[in-house]
């Protein structure tokens, strides 16, 4: 170990070095230790198979050489031995589907499950909905930007943190409805052995048993755009009791959270509140200074919309553009007070100076006095 | 061997044009060959730049010189420009070069034609290139152009579309041109079975190209119709379905493998046998395994999609026939293997970069059959352990069996030798960086590392930084091939006739350099198995 | 070279061609093709809606009853809530079943949606025999609006016994250009 780890210490250059790992995280669920053990096989038997094969062709590269005075015996055909080399992959292979096939229909087998989560992938977050229990919640990278950009220090976990994560039950089968918002994402953890892809427009389902309490991560695994890289999946398996504690607390948050929406802000704390929603949602494509992407995302600094059109603004923002599908209709993501504070963020941040105030009765309004 | 100087055969009759006009017009099937070969050498090189600036972004945690919509453009053009740039109109260009004088034919049956599949290529390629400088740059949705990503893409994508659009006509026509000089001008002697394996290798990739490049025009086409012209085919609230694009995609995409595979299969076969002075073992299996690979590579397109939520049959059916095609990959190992078996080689560079192809690309298959298991690529999909697997196929695949095809031919070719130190320690530089490259991304695969991400957690460092400073050590040797092939055919020794003692093609019964019309009159040939000739007679160049 | 073998050439360039352009048409057949495989072996659902089912109930058989959960997902554009007023609920094959849906238009113009059933597993698609439901059509919905749908269906008995749990999952779309701006 020592000694690797010098190997990658030199080879790395200066800097941390961090441990290596050389296989498959370790797995916590049946079907990942399934998985583990039909890989461990199958390493076995491709690395045996390459040993045997060029253990042949490197003996006849060291012995049947023209330097060494060796005279080609110009055989070229032998049907036996084509027929053996034929039939004795075939039987491996075989041998090789037997438990191949077994994994799969476990991976597949959705039935029987104690809770359902229903997972929606957007660019570039997740959301979890427990469907038995009227729980749900956005879950972002927590790692700030700054990070990215080597302008703070990295953390254990960069990259694969999140401010909300997947709470779930050890011992339980947890069974999973996957579909998208916008294009396709793919919902990976692999200590758990799940990857599903996440398709806009469809459902698709599967399942994981958590046997040990802990934290585990994973990340998208279907390219979806610009932050593919930066939108991680944590999952925390607790134990039932600790489970249930945490999911009491969750509803009761969720009916404090409910703002008032008839309750009249000060700039300033709406300012406040929106510069985290932005955070949040808008701006991996608005980034951080306003500015946009030219030629992909606009900027909303110095916008006509962002300063000088607040009916448009609002409309924008609760119900997404019409022109560019990147724009996502967020009235239904948010709350009225949370998009009420984004706005006037957004109409009082940078060089926009308008001074406007967007109350959560406005969004009320504009949303015609439902919500 | 009798050469002939006597003028009179039209439209040969002439002699080597000059200046630009040669090139721009040529129908000569040597210059349009070396055309090919200088033009996908070069999309090697633009496609390598791509590579090194993902490796040089990928070379420590944190976004160092691109930022992640750059970052993608860089890994789908890299993707695109390497398939269809670099590997197969290099493929094509050897069969330009090779496939008459292997078969002795005058040229190549459609010499204008030729002509036209060779220049619509740098075109398309400029259509790629400069879609980086479009609003919103170039594609970002990955080689495969997944919909619906696609669908929100910038102008870009639509450059990239034309860009697929034209590389599928110029890679259809040479392919029938390919299969009508193979079937239609084989000299009198050389019959189908006795045709040497690259000819045949040639004709099998031939047929799966015309099979296939349509689809993928097709498909893509359904993207552009999608973004600018109201269809829904891939989106679900038009009644389209988005996991279609990729079982269309995969219809094509597989295939392709074996486009760029089978080849290089071909190349191998001719190199060992004379590099091990023996006979091709096992001749006719070779061409029926090659059959049933290409035949079997229609049959697995899902594998690529075990990750969509098929049901349990569809994987397992997928999964048995991917399975299936190592039975004939491991047949043509075998066979190389009994090839060299008994012989009497010499590891010139060719037999080399051979030996290296079989093992590297065994390496490549084996991975490919972990792969091949459902339950196992649910873990693997989408991970660095494919990107180290296909990797493994196509450059220690396909790029090492094109150096072994070049050093080979060079002399036929130029008439000249190439530096042989210089030959052998590219292969060294190349075999070792290319392990230390692409070795540990099967590691930062297990360990859970997406493929396509510009930015990755701590504990994928170590091993890429080790594939980033591989990759670079990788890519700077390639300047030791390009050295040497300038420098050869400038200042290169005279390479003999057959500079190749085990060397018993057509090809090396003309003389060195090869005339500029060889075969106008078409040898009478006793060949063996492999195009091994036994005795020529006929057969006038000038 | 001669003219026969000329020729020879020309009709296999024409032949070869012919097939390049036959591919070209397979991937655009493929399409429907596609619909029909899913329809036919239960893979995916495409069609746009889905039309209402003649069954004869039998409710003096009793079976295994039949585990099912019900859900919605509104598709990006659409700025509706949908949601099952019961989550799931447990129902005899052959039986009448009932479950509410409400739909809440959350904006202040006038949209259409268009609700495609989704079923996991996708096979027991072909089991679920619905009566009434308001995927059969387009529903166009005021400002604001709120509105209750009863989903009715039969669970064929002929469904296999290995499917011991079905997902009614909707996805839910806007119609483009009605009642959008």
């Amino acid at each position: 170990m020592s000694g690797k780890r010098i190997l990658l210490s030199m080879l790395g250059g200066v800097g941390t070095v961090y441990a290596a790992d050389f296989t498959f995280q370790p797995p916590v669920t049946p079907v990942a230790r399934q998985i583990y053990d039909l890989h461990s096989l199958l390493l076995l038997i491709t690395v045996t198979i390459f040993i045997v094969v060029f253990g042949v062709m490197f003996y006849a590269i060291l012995r049947h050489r023209k330097s060494l005075g060796h005279r080609a015996r110009p055989f070229h055909e032998n049907t036996t031995v084509e027929i053996i080399w034929t039939v004795i992959p075939f039987l491996i292979l075989v041998g090789m589907a037997w438990p191949a096939t077994k994994a799969v229909l476990a991976q597949k087998s959705t039935r029987a499950e104690d809770m359902t989560i229903k997972i929606t992938g957007y660019q570039w977050k997740w959301r979890y909905d427990y469907l038995d229990d009227g729980v749900g919640f956005v879950s972002h990278l927590a790692t700030p930007t700054e990070a990215l950009h080597s302008a703070s220090a990295k953390g254990t976990h960069y990259l694969l943190e999140v401010d909300e994560p997947l709470v779930v039950p050890t011992g339980k089968k947890v069974r999973l409805l996957l579909t998208a918002n916008d294009v396709i994402h793919s919902w990976w953890v692999p200590s758990l052995g799940v990857k599903q892809d996440a398709i806009p427009g469809f459902v698709r389902d599967a399942w994981f048993l958590v046997d040990k309490p802990g934290v585990y991560r994973g990340q998208c695994a279907e390219l979806c755009g610009k932050d593919h890289g930066f939108m991680p999946i944590v999952v925390d398996a607790r134990t039932p009791e600790d489970y249930a504690v945490w999911l009491a607390a969750r509803k009761k948050l969720a009916a404090a959270s409910a703002d008032d929406p008839n309750k009249v802000w000060a700039l300033a704390d709406l300012k406040a509140r929106g510069e985290k929603v932005f955070q949040q949602n808008c701006v991996a494509c608005h980034q951080a200074n306003g500015k946009g992407i030219p030629g992909a995302f606009p900027a909303l600094d110095g916008s006509p919309i962002a300063t000088k059109d607040k009916p448009a603004h609002i409309d924008i923002v609760l119900n997404g553009s019409k022109r560019n599908p990147a724009m996502a209709a967020w009235g239904k993501q948010l709350s009225d007070t949370d998009i009420a504070a984004v706005i006037t963020y957004e109409r009082n941040a940078w060089g926009n100076h308008t001074g406007d105030v967007v109350q959560p009765k406005d969004i009320k309004a504009a949303r015609g006095g439902k919500a | 061997m009798a050469i002939s100087t006597t003028a009179g055969h039209a439209p040969h009759a002439h002699g080597k044009p000059t200046g630009l006009w040669r090139w721009l017009a040529a129908t000569n099937h040597k210059d349009i060959g070396s055309m090919y070969l200088w033009f996908s050498f070069t999309m090697f090189l633009s496609g390598g730049v791509m590579a090194l600036c993902i490796r040089a972004e990928l070379f420590q945690p944190g976004l160092q010189f691109f930022q992640p919509e750059l970052f993608n453009q860089l890994t789908t053009l890299h993707g695109l420009v390497m398939v269809f740039g670099a590997i197969m109109p290099a493929f094509t260009g050897l069969a330009n070069w090779l496939l008459p004088l292997m078969i002795g034919a005058p040229d190549m049956a459609f010499a204008r034609m030729n002509n036209w599949s060779f220049w619509l290529l740098p075109p398309a390629a400029a259509l790629l290139l400069i879609s980086f400088f479009v609003p919103g740059g170039a594609a970002a949705a990955g080689w495969t152009l997944y919909a619906p990503l696609a669908t929100q893409m910038g102008m870009g994508m639509d450059l990239t579309i034309f860009a697929i659009h034209i590389l599928g006509v110029s890679s259809i026509m040479g392919s029938i041109n390919i299969i009508v000089t193979i079937l239609n001008l084989r000299a009198p002697g050389m019959t189908m079975m006795k045709m040497p394996m690259f000819a045949w290798a040639s004709l099998i990739t031939a047929y799966l190209i015309i099979a296939v490049m349509p689809v993928l025009a097709g498909v893509v086409t359904m993207v552009l119709t999608d973004r600018h012209f109201g269809t829904h085919f891939f989106n679900a609230a038009g009644g389209g379905d988005p996991v279609m694009y990729q079982h269309i995609f995969w219809f094509f995409g597989h295939p392709e493998v074996y486009i760029m595979a089978l080849p290089a299969f071909g190349i191998v076969s001719h190199i060992i046998p004379t590099f091990s002075r023996k006979p091709l073992f096992g001749y006719t299996s070779m061409v029926y395994a090659t059959s049933s690979i290409a035949v079997l590579s229609f049959m697995v397109w899902a594998h690529h999609m075990f990750t969509t939520g098929m049901p349990a049959t569809a994987q397992l059916f997928f999964m048995y026939a991917t399975m299936l095609i190592a039975v004939p990959t491991g047949v043509k190992v075998f066979n190389w293997i009994g090839t060299m078996w008994q012989g009497s080689m010499s590891f010139e560079t060719p037999m080399l970069f051979a030996v290296g192809f079989v093992c590297l690309f065994t390496i490549g298959g084996l991975s490919g059959v972990t792969l091949s298991v459902a339950a196992v690529d649910i873990q693997l999909q989408d991970t660095y352990y494919v990107v180290a697997h296909f990797h493994y196929v196509l450059v220690a695949g396909a790029l090492f069996s094109l150096f072994a095809a070049i050093y080979y031919w060079f002399p036929k070719m130029t008439g000249k030798m190439y530096s042989e130190p210089l030959g052998k320690f590219h292969f060294w530089w190349s075999m070792i960086w290319f392990n230390v490259t692409f070795f540990p991304m099967h590691f930062l695969g297990l360990a859970g590392m997406p493929r396509r991400i510009p930015d990755y957690a701590l504990q994928f460092t170590d091993f890429n930084r080790i594939a980033s400073i591989g990759a670079f050590c990788f890519g700077l040797g390639q300047l030791i091939f390009l050295y040497n092939m300038l420098r050869s055919i400038r200042h290169g020794q005279a390479a003999p006739h057959k500079p190749w003692e085990g060397a018993e093609t057509l090809e090396w019964q003309i003389p060195t350099p090869a005339p500029y019309h060889s075969f106008v009159e078409a040898p009478h040939v006793e060949a063996g198995d492999n195009g091994v000739i036994h005795s020529m007679t006929g057969g006038a160049h000038h | 070279m001669a003219e026969s073998s000329r020729a020879d050439n020309r009709v296999l360039l024409l032949k070869l061609g012919v097939i390049a352009c036959v591919m070209f048409a397979f991937a655009w057949a493929l399409i429907p093709l596609y619909r029909v495989i899913c329809e036919v072996t239960g893979i995916n659902q495409l069609v746009k809606a889905d039309a209402p089912a003649a069954v004869a109930s039998d409710p003096a058989v009793t079976a295994a009853p039949v585990r099912l959960r019900f859900d919605a997902t509104v598709q990006a554009g659409l700025p509706w809530q949908v949601r099952p007023l019961v989550g799931q609920m447990a129902a005899p094959r052959g039986e009448f079943v009932r479950v509410d849906y409400e739909i809440t238009n959350a904006s202040n113009r006038e949209v259409t949606g268009q609700a495609v059933p989704r079923y996991l597993p996708a096979a027991a698609g072909n089991y679920v025999k619905k009566l009434e439901c308001f995927c059969f059509r387009q529903q166009v919905f005021k400002p604001g609006e709120t509105r209750r749908f009863p989903v009715v269906f039969v669970i064929d008995r002929a469904m296999p016994a290995e499917i011991g749990e079905i997902t009614l999952a909707y996805s839910v779309f806007d119609v483009p250009g009605q009642g959008t701006p």
